[in-house]
């Protein structure tokens, strides 16, 4: 259901052992075929509209190619992996307020937009989970995405973002609190469109 | 730490989860191709001998070609050149938060943008020949980090054989179907698509089998739209289309002059 399964095996993964001085191709080409799929997930996840995910994801794994020759493992994998989604997906956020008001040529690709992948992706409840989603602070999101999708350990999840626990705890229950009400406003509207 | 959502929230994220498509291989894998020659192509033309300076008395090519062909001990004696303590003296992150100190001192070194354009989708480039470019590239060659990074990506992506030389000319050829999209991107935001139109005509016979046909055709549409060429818009959304059925970047015409014509919301 979620990444988590991949999670682990980066942890022990010795990718950071092959810091030898190059970058392994082999290496890369491991990590994403291994990861793809998870940092374009997340990305979405973390509100990137999904006419930019291929771009976005692209902007993930430069910084990861570029990256993986100093990356000595002091951090997991995984959680550095997703510290840069974080990153991007942010970067992203504000490039598209930014760029909402422009000209076509410049914006090029709409929210709305969308492919056939866009469309079959969006069930009733993938919808209504992003738009649950799109209602929390960027820092409640990525507690929340960590530890309720992702499935994460407070610690980790922690880790990932770069904050105490203390702080991830308190982020998470207030992400908890907003998706709830959320959903419920959502099911009381389909609830009355039903009558 | 055990989930404290509501049953009905913890049903919904477990079928949304279930429901969540796969991003398409065809994008992923286009993703990996731009990803992987954006970064040999920043090493070559960082060393692009009109671009940078010497270096101990030597250019930065020839190291690049030294260590293409000398393998491991070529790519040492290249960053011996260099200076390469330096490179290996590079910390890694701390925590996830320093996701992005980590890559890094490569990436906030680079005096241009080093992710790949929004627009495009093309790689991570430096600035196009010129005084810009020379810039950098010097900056670069007094022993900023991400040389030695991208020479050592450069290095290791390859085997040690000669086969450096072709990859040269196809990083070249990258390069200037990427400057040539920064131009015409650049003629679109300025609302000339004549003079855009002129540029990817200049190159259409030499970039014909170029990596970023999709890139080029996507601008073509769009040039054509802005210089009102409505029958060669809609010869070029029609290739694009028939090309490239399920891309994100089939979006980005849907609201162009054809668009309705070809990329119906769907």
């Amino acid at each position: 259901v979620t990444s988590r399964a991949l999670l682990p095996s980066l942890d022990d993964s010795g990718y950071g052992a092959e810091r030898d001085g190059t970058v392994k191709g082999a290496v890369f080409d491991g990590i994403y075929q291994e990861k793809a799929a998870f940092v374009w997930r997340s990305l979405r996840r973390m509100g990137v509209p999904e006419a930019h995910l291929g771009d976005a994801t692209q902007d993930v794994f430069v910084v990861v190619y570029r990256g993986l020759p100093a990356f000595e493992g002091r951090s997991s994998l995984g959680t550095w992996l997703f510290g840069i989604v974080l990153r991007v997906a942010s970067q992203w956020r504000r490039s598209v307020r930014r760029r909402s008001t422009e000209p076509l040529t410049e914006t090029l690709a709409d929210e709305q937009a969308s492919t056939p992948f866009e469309h079959a992706a969006r069930s009733e409840a993938t919808a209504t989970l992003y738009a649950l989603l799109d209602q929390l602070s960027p820092e409640q999101r990525a507690a929340f995405v960590l530890v309720e999708l992702e499935q994460l350990s407070v610690p980790e999840a922690a880790e990932a973002v770069g904050a105490n626990v203390h702080t991830l705890t308190s982020r998470l229950k207030a992400a908890r609190r907003k998706f709830e009400a959320g959903l419920r406003r959502h099911q009381a509207r389909t609830e009355r469109g039903r009558r | 730490m055990t989930s404290e959502l509501g049953a009905n929230a913890r049903a919904l994220i477990d079928q949304a989860c279930n429901e969540e498509a796969a991003p398409p291989h065809s994008e992923l894998e286009r993703i990996r191709k731009n990803v992987v020659t954006g970064a040999v192509s920043s090493a070559v033309m960082l060393a692009a001998p009109h671009a940078a300076g010497f270096v101990g008395g030597t250019t930065p090519l020839a190291l690049v070609v030294l260590a293409l062909k000398g393998g491991a001990a070529g790519t040492l004696v290249a960053l011996a050149a260099f200076g390469a303590d330096r490179w290996f003296a590079s910390p890694g992150p701390r925590d996830a938060a320093g996701a992005h100190d980590a890559a890094p001192a490569i990436v906030r070194a680079a005096p241009v943008r080093t992710a790949p354009s929004r627009h495009t989708a093309v790689p991570a480039l430096p600035a196009p020949p010129g005084p810009e470019g020379e810039t950098s590239a010097l900056r670069a060659s007094t022993g900023e980090p991400r040389i030695g990074a991208a020479i050592r990506a450069e290095a290791s992506s390859r085997p040690a054989s000669g086969a450096g030389v072709g990859s040269l000319e196809a990083s070249a050829a990258l390069h200037e179907e990427t400057a040539l999209l920064k131009r015409v991107q650049q003629e679109l935001r300025a609302g000339r698509g004549v003079e855009a139109l002129r540029l990817l005509d200049a190159s259409s016979a030499r970039l014909e089998r170029g990596q970023l046909r999709q890139e080029r055709l996507a601008a073509e549409v769009l040039a054509a739209c802005q210089a009102g060429e409505l029958e060669r818009a809609r010869r070029s959304a029609r290739a694009f289309a028939a090309e490239n059925p399920a891309t994100p970047s089939a979006a980005r015409l849907r609201a162009s002059c054809v668009g309705s014509e070809f990329f119906e919301d769907r």
